[in-house]
């Protein structure tokens, strides 16, 4: 909404003689002044993109899609954004992208919309995710649950990264109430494993990788402390101490206290019925 | 031979920063889907800067890319064969590529589309779905029109590639339509064809566009300079052809298809106008309004100038922090490169737009690109062969704390129940080896408080039986490997973990020190090699980590960074940054003090946020 008034001031100061401008110079600013204390006021600045740092508001429940690289998240929300869209192809994200005001066509009943966010999962990229869990978590946050996505054909050689990536996630999720989703995408393979099997899988990764955490090198992320591994409020820092706490030495997702739930699905097969549903409980 | 005869444009391919496919030339192919996603990884998110050359993806496979600033980027590749006969064709038919690509997306306005498209509501609901609407137009438009100009660009070098009797069948088969195509033209290619040599290799217009004729050339954007002779020789040689050819045999370049053609170039020399006139309009806003848009309202497409002044505040900030004057200048380039001719958001002003992206940069360079778990790493290579040590070694220059910062890395491992051997390759410098049995006496302590000091093991060696010290004195550099492939078969007969071999310090740009370290390594086999570097070096930093990187010959990188001394720099953390920039190898851990519990992994946001901070 401030962008369309801008816009309208811009557009027809634009129009006018330099003159003119100069004179608008002076009238905007008290103009802005006004707006802004306004747009304070009312709140509008603190739920939208503003603070995320985008342009794109996402006022409304929002249902963040994260989880590592190729599990299939954008080609999920393209699903979700191209129903028709037979043939679609997708290729690594590079900077997270928010379906707005998606509607499930099947759940008539809820006239709820929400907004998905497309996070990247490349291991250079995830301080993506951790900054918008920074930034909007600071405010009352209208985040509904996390959709974990994952391949579930990854052999067990590999588990172990989609297993660290699911820890830093719990890490935050745990610590604010939010609730997850693990999507088990590409159930339409052969090497498709069943969730319940991988849920067992990801549990003993985490115990070795708790394990070594426990016995790893501690941070530095204060200029003057040397000696502790200081910690934010809401837990964005890296520090996994409470939620290894948590899911104790061997580790069960079962004893966290918001909702781990595994599921099976396909994007390719359109076979995400079960993960819609879960996501219009959660609204 | 036979590789080469596969050879052909192997896909072109439009997508954006959201991870959305708009364009391929091609069906896609896993494979070739996972060499897209390689370079999007090493280049467009790893920052290995290529000033847009050629990147050499494969074996097989070249690519170029381009990028058109918008939110999100849009980014064009071409895949195209790595050939060792005609690289110069194959390099101007990918850049014609290229430039056929962004021209016509920019003409189709498809950059405003696109972001329409991102902008609107899914709206499932009501059945109008605009979002699929809009973007029709890349199957209605750009794909046909793209079509028709590519297999122009592909007739006219399949002519040059034949010569060479190196094509693929794809190309081949249209060979005779090249022949026939070129000379069709001749004639007007050969007035055309001026005295320019095609230097400015710009989507020039020629004047003389000639509104009526059927001119496939009216843009011409990919003519070589050795072309223009060619085709001439071409023209008058066929010139009897002509005759004889029906343009039915064209293939799908019929009366239809030279149609299309002239679509295509009036669409795009329209636009080219059209632009030119936009952008005076667009630089006339300045002044006081320009001003506030800069540093309050936002909204604001983002030039050069507005950033120059930014940038040399950031620059200056950075070099401050030890950042040398070379990083510095490359991040304020990626700064430039991420957002001239985007639109600043809402109430932001151009200098926070700048630092967001500068802190995007940073975090993204800083970031490891593999998840470091050392303990994992060791543990699987010990169950996979219980008999064989894992070995790390360490080097750097001369002081900068690679004995010590060793014994720190060995506290650690010796705290995690592993049997570490202290190797003791520096047979250099006098002293060195005593130095060393002194950190070894200290941890025989540390873990085991009833060690005496001084007394000797089961063996008869320095240390406990948890860490013991490998010498063999002082010499040259045929003992250090001597010493190194004892030391490994020593550790595996005593059924050590964990080797740590401490080497000489040297100054990285004395090539009589510094070429023994390749043998060394392909000796000894380190498993990481680490490479120790103060956080108080500078600018110095730079060259010092190129150097040792290089110095293990192409089959052989270091494996991680430790920044020693770090407490002894305040916020001045630049060192880490130039060192990173150089080698793009991760930081291990960093130094934080003189004791052996001083060491720390590094917290990125905390690094980013102290180099941003004034
Ligand atoms: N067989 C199969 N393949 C799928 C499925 N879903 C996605 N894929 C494929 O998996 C690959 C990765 O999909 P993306 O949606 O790009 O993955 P992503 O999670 O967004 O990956 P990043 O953007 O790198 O984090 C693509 O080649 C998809 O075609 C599925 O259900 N079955
Ligand atoms: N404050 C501080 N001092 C350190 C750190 N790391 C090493 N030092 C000191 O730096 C000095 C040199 O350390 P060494 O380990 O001997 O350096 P080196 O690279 O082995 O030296 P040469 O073998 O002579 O090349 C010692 O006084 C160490 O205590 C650190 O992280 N912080
Ligand atoms: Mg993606
Ligand atoms: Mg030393």
């Amino acid at each position: 909404m401030s962008g369309k008034v801008t816009n309208m001031i811009i557009a027809i100061a634009n129009d006018l003689d330099v003159n003119i401008k100069l004179l608008l110079g002076i009238i905007i600013p008290i103009f802005v002044v006004i707006i802004t204390s306004v747009l304070f006021k009312s709140g509008i600045f603190l739920n939208s993109g503003f603070i995320a740092n985008s342009s794109s508001s996402t006022s409304g429940p929002v249902f963040i899609v994260a989880g590592p690289s190729n599990s299939g998240k954008t080609s999920f929300l393209t699903r979700l954004r191209e129903p028709n869209n037979t043939k679609f192809q997708t290729v690594t994200t590079q900077e997270y992208s928010v379906l707005r005001n998606y509607r499930n066509a099947n759940n008539l009943t809820k006239k709820k919309v929400c907004n998905i966010i497309d996070f990247p999962g490349h291991i250079r990229l995830r301080y993506q995710l951790l900054n918008y869990f920074k930034n909007t978590l600071k405010n009352k946050s209208n985040i509904r649950g996390v959709v974990f996505f994952m391949d579930s054909t990854v052999n067990a050689e590999q588990m172990v990264y989609t297993a660290e990536c699911l820890l830093d996630i719990l890490n935050i999720t745990e610590k604010n109430g939010i609730d997850v989703l693990v999507a088990c995408n590409k159930s339409d393979l052969f090497a498709s494993r069943p969730s319940l099997k991988i849920k067992e899988q990801l549990e003993k990764n985490l115990k070795e990788i708790i394990n070594r955490k426990k016995k790893s090198v501690g941070e530095k992320n204060s200029t003057f402390d040397n000696t502790d591994d200081g910690n934010d409020n809401n837990g964005i820092g890296n520090s996994l101490e409470v939620i290894m706490e948590q899911l104790g030495s061997d580790p069960k997702f079962d004893r966290l206290e918001s909702e781990i739930v595994f599921k099976n699905g396909s994007v390719v097969n359109k076979n995400i019925d079960d993960w819609l549903e879960w996501m219009d409980e959660k609204l | 031979m036979s590789q080469a005869q596969q050879q052909k444009i192997e896909q072109f391919i439009i997508f954006d920063d959201y991870g959305h496919v708009y364009y391929t030339l091609n069906e896609d192919k896993k494979q070739i889907t996972l060499l897209i996603n390689s370079l999007i990884s090493d280049y467009l998110i790893g920052g290995n800067d290529t000033n847009n050359n050629s990147i050499i993806l494969s074996k097989n496979y070249k690519a170029k890319f381009k990028t058109v600033i918008n939110k999100p980027k849009i980014r064009f590749v071409v895949l195209y064969p790595n050939s060792s006969n005609q690289p110069h064709v194959w390099d101007q038919m990918a850049l014609d590529l290229l430039q056929l690509g962004e021209r016509l997306w920019e003409s189709l306005d498809l950059t405003e589309k696109i972001t329409l498209y991102w902008n609107s509501n899914s709206n499932i609901m009501d059945g109008n779905n605009e979002n699929s609407n809009n973007l029709d137009i890349l199957e209605e438009k750009f794909r046909p029109y793209f079509k028709v100009k590519y297999e122009e660009i592909l007739n006219k070098n399949s002519k040059k590639l034949l010569i060479n009797g190196n094509m693929g069948p794809d190309i081949k088969q249209k060979a005779n339509q090249a022949y026939n195509n070129n000379s069709k033209q001749g004639k007007s290619n050969s007035n055309k064809k001026n005295t320019t040599g095609n230097k400015s290799r710009k989507w020039n217009i020629d004047g003389s566009l000639d509104e009526s004729g059927v001119d496939a050339n009216g843009l011409d954007f990919s003519q070589t300079p050795d072309d223009a002779e060619h085709t001439s020789n071409n023209a008058t040689s066929n010139k009897e052809l002509i005759q004889d050819i029906d343009s039915s045999e064209f293939g799908g370049r019929n009366a239809n298809g030279d149609f299309l053609i002239k679509e295509v170039d009036d669409l795009l020399s329209d636009t080219q106008l059209t632009k030119k006139t936009n952008k005076n309009d667009s630089s006339k806003s300045t002044g006081i309004f320009n001003l506030l848009q800069n540093k309050f309202l936002g909204n604001k497409k983002i030039t050069d100038e507005d950033l120059s002044q930014v940038t040399k505040k950031f620059e200056k900030n950075l070099i401050a922090k030890n950042v040398a004057p070379e990083v510095a200048n490359y991040l304020m380039s990626q700064i430039k490169k991420d957002l001239v001719g985007s639109t600043t958001a809402n109430w932001t002003s151009v200098e926070s737009t700048a630092k967001e992206s500068l802190s995007k940069t940073l975090t993204t360079l800083l970031t490891p690109g593999v998840s470091i778990d050392l303990l994992h790493e060791i543990q699987k290579k010990r169950r996979l062969d219980p008999s064989s040590p894992y070995v790390f070694s360490v080097v750097g220059v001369n002081g900068v704390g690679k004995s010590t910062n060793l014994s720190k890395l060995a506290f650690w491992l010796l705290q995690n129940n592993f049997k570490v051997l202290i190797v003791a390759c520096d047979t250099f410098r006098s002293g060195a080896v005593e130095q060393l049995r002194v950190h070894v006496e200290n941890l025989a302590e540390l873990t085991d408080s009833t060690h005496v000091r001084g007394s000797k093991n089961t063996r008869g060696k320095s240390g406990n039986d948890f860490v013991e010290l490998f010498e063999a004195g002082y010499g040259g550099s045929d003992l250090v490997t001597k010493i190194a492939k004892q030391a490994i078969k020593y550790a595996s007969e005593n059924k050590f973990d964990i080797v740590l071999m401490d080497t000489a310090g040297r100054r990285h740009n004395d090539a009589t020190l510094m070429s023994p370290l390749k043998t060394f390594a392909e000796q000894a086999k380190p498993d990481k090699i680490i490479m120790v570097g103060e956080a108080l070096v500078g600018t110095d930093s730079v060259q010092q980590a190129k150097n040792f990187n290089a110095a293990f010959g192409k089959n052989r990188n270091l494996d991680f960074l430790i920044i020693s001394k770090c407490d002894t720099v305040g916020d001045m953390l630049g060192t880490m940054v130039n060192m990173v920039y150089a080698t793009h190898i991760p930081i291990l851990f960093i130094g934080v003090g003189q004791t052996y519990t001083d060491i720390r992994t590094l917290s990125v946001s905390w690094a980013v946020n102290t180099l941003l901070s004034y």
